[in-house]
């Protein structure tokens, strides 16, 4: 397994258009890299710069140190999964897995040999001599899994290989892969526009968007300090409630304002003296760190109620016509066209600048 | 809303197929045109075997009953490849066919390959593809003799070869670059993730899966190569180098039209369509999803 090197690596489509813009990311050795994003963010773009079927404009793509910008994806040994799966359509599952093999001329009795092992490893035994067209989507996804890992490579690259399961499906295989990379201690650079899969998956997770990096970190990082309101928002269901305001200071304290309340801003927040008072800021808050209370200073109109089994949601307005949504206590039952008052404790807000969408608190 | 009015409007305006439901009318229309359509085509066909197995004596006679065969005469069969040298010509055609379909297979597959895949201005490319296509063959057939001629390839198979394969690679090449387009390009990517070179992706993944759209391109260069009358007519001058429409040809306007030759005519000109026959019967199914799969993907 090997480390996997992008330095300020530019891939541009068409005139103008960049798809990737000067992106640099380090994965480390064994590490499972989720690159995380809406469509369009260039996610995909970077895996194929990795994979070596795109080429970049600009940068420099390393594979343990080495530069690897010449080399086509054959002399790369990396493994791809494909959203699509990629499967052969007249080659058995057998032939299928033991395709990378062949091209690197192992004898075929090893050949077997490796397929039978895989095949035991993700329950493929008994469908070694079907074609991909008999096999269900769950199983076919698992070959093209096994296609991967039987050759052994030095990075497995994985884009949106779980986006063609249903719900269930997906829940499992996504602990399979994961049992998978720890055995294999392989090098994961999975590709998603799943937060949820992200979240799981990742031990660090890359938030992209316009061909640019937004925030590299530990998914529990990024998502209880996002770095700036695009992540606190892409990341989390539902997504963080953001209100628009200024910051007044008063005898040494710091306050949120806006037209309809004012929230006291805890002391110990970082950055906070630097900021002039009446500069423009966005105020977060994550729907689970807000609860009911009457002292509450933050007031919406409840519009609807949404319950999902344990959780409940309301979804509302603020005054200013701001929507937000909060998650409540099961038991609780509000009713629409209700008036309610909310609180959300220091530590869990967020703030940002107006102008630039980035983290106060960095 | 008036319902009487309205089913009566609807009882007065219906056809006299009424009877048929509207997809059902449009069905059988289609179908009785279709039909129509093959009898034009197949019927000249039809009525040569008819006639190759007539007795000779009653060839030409006008009467309805006669002018329909009573006997099952094979004779003119017999005759047809006795006298005739049939046997050459047919070898010569297919030679000249099976050269034209390798060498138009060899050409066409990987510039189609190119054309469907490899990223380059080929706009001009297609449209001269297209046009070369287009241009009906008289008009080429005098500048290709003479180009022929000076590089002293005329009256040649390779010569023939040559010219039947510039009819055919431009079609081919058409039929093949569409056929590699509804193969998901994910195909080849994840065959060189996997380790095979340009090659190794044509030769493993591309290729075992554009039969259908090889077969197709295969099949119509051989059935255009031994079909071929008008170049082969000017190309070829020897008898002994004659292909079997040429051969037919010749000899049959070569002698006084009796009722005995007609008959011979037909048997040989039965004989000598048999290949293209059976060939296109046994590939139909690939030629159908050949041509057609450019139409069909999504």
């Amino acid at each position: 397994m090997a480390d996997v090197t992008l330095q300020k690596v530019t891939k541009n489509f068409s005139a103008g258009v960049a798809a990737v813009k000067e992106l640099t990311l380090s994965v480390a050795h064994g590490e499972f890299v989720v690159l995380l994003g809406p469509s369009g963010c260039g996610k995909t773009t970077t895996l194929r710069l990795i994979a070596g079927l795109e080429q970049p404009d600009a940068g420099e793509v390393l594979i343990d140190g080495k530069l690897v910008n010449h080399l086509p994806p054959q002399k790369r040994d990396l493994a791809l999964v494909f959203q699509s799966y990629a499967l052969y359509p007249h080659m058995t599952v057998a032939q299928n897995m033991g395709f990378n093999l062949k091209m690197r001329r192992l004898p075929s009795y090893e050949i077997s040999r490796r397929v039978r092992e895989t095949s035991v490893l993700l329950g493929l035994d008994a469908l070694l001599d079907r074609y991909p067209n008999q096999l269900s989507g769950g199983q076919r996804q698992r070959v093209a899994l096994g296609r991967a890992i039987i050759r052994n490579p030095v990075a497995f690259l994985l884009d949106e290989p779980l986006s063609n399961l249903d719900a269930q499906l997906r829940a499992e295989t996504r602990i399979e892969l994961l049992n998978l990379q720890r055995r294999l201690a392989g090098t994961f650079i999975f590709v998603t526009h799943d937060q949820t899969e992200a979240m799981m998956l990742a031990d660090v997770l890359v938030v992209m968007r316009n061909g640019k990096i937004e925030q590299i970190g530990p998914p529990e990082e990024i998502y209880r300090k996002p770095a700036n309101t695009f992540v606190a928002r892409f990341l989390g269901s539902p997504m963080m409630n953001t209100l628009e305001g200024r910051i007044v200071k008063d005898n040494g304290g710091a306050f949120f304002h806006n037209e309809t309340f004012m929230l006291q801003l805890p002391k110990t927040l970082r950055n906070i003296d630097a900021i002039d008072s009446d500069t423009k800021i966005v105020l977060g808050f994550r729907p689970e760190d807000a609860e009911i209370s009457p002292r509450g200073s933050i007031t919406m109109k409840v519009e609807l109620v949404e319950t999902l089994g344990s959780q409940k949601f309301i979804l509302g307005f603020a005054r200013q016509g701001q929507q937000l949504m909060v998650s409540i206590d099961p038991k609780i039952k509000p009713q629409v066209g209700e008036v309610i008052s909310i609180s959300v404790p220091p530590e869990s807000i967020h703030l940002f600048y107006s102008s630039s969408g980035l983290r106060i608190d960095r | 809303m008036n319902p009487q009015g309205t089913s009566g409007t609807n009882e007065y305006s219906a056809s006299s197929f009424s009877w048929l439901g509207k997809g059902q009318f449009r069905t059988t229309i289609l179908t009785l045109v279709a039909l129509l359509a093959v009898f034009v085509i197949i019927f000249p066909f039809f009525w040569i075997v008819l006639c190759s197995f007539k007795d000779p004596e009653q060839f030409l006679s006008l009467g309805l009953k006669e002018s329909l065969p009573n006997t099952f005469n094979i004779n003119s069969y017999k005759l047809a490849l006795e006298r005739a040298n049939l046997s050459v010509w047919m070898l010569n055609s297919l030679i000249v066919a099976c050269a034209t379909t390798l060498l138009s297979l060899l050409v066409s597959t990987p510039a189609a390959f190119a054309l469907a895949r490899i990223r380059f201005r080929k706009k001009l490319f297609v449209l001269v593809l297209l046009i070369s296509y287009a241009i009906p063959s008289i008009l080429i057939v005098v500048p290709l003799f003479v180009l022929l001629a000076a590089l002293n390839l005329s009256n040649s198979y390779f010569g023939l070869i040559l010219v039947h394969a510039t009819l055919t690679i431009p079609f081919s090449t058409w039929v093949l670059q569409d056929f590699y387009h509804s193969i998901p390009p994910d195909l080849e990517e994840a065959a060189h993730m996997d380790g095979a070179n340009l090659y190794q992706v044509l030769r493993y993944v591309i290729l075992p899966l554009s039969i259908p759209g090889v077969l197709a391109a295969g099949v119509y260069s051989f059935i255009l190569s031994w079909n071929d009358f008008l170049f082969a007519l000017v190309i070829m001058n020897d008898a002994e180098m004659f292909t079997a429409p040429v051969g037919i040809h010749a000899y049959f306007t070569g002698r006084n039209i009796v009722e005995s030759v007609w008959a011979q005519l037909m048997a040989a000109t039965t004989i000598v369509s048999l290949p293209s026959v059976i060939l296109f019967g046994f590939f139909q199914r690939f030629l159908m999803s050949g041509f057609l799969s450019g139409a069909v993907k999504g």
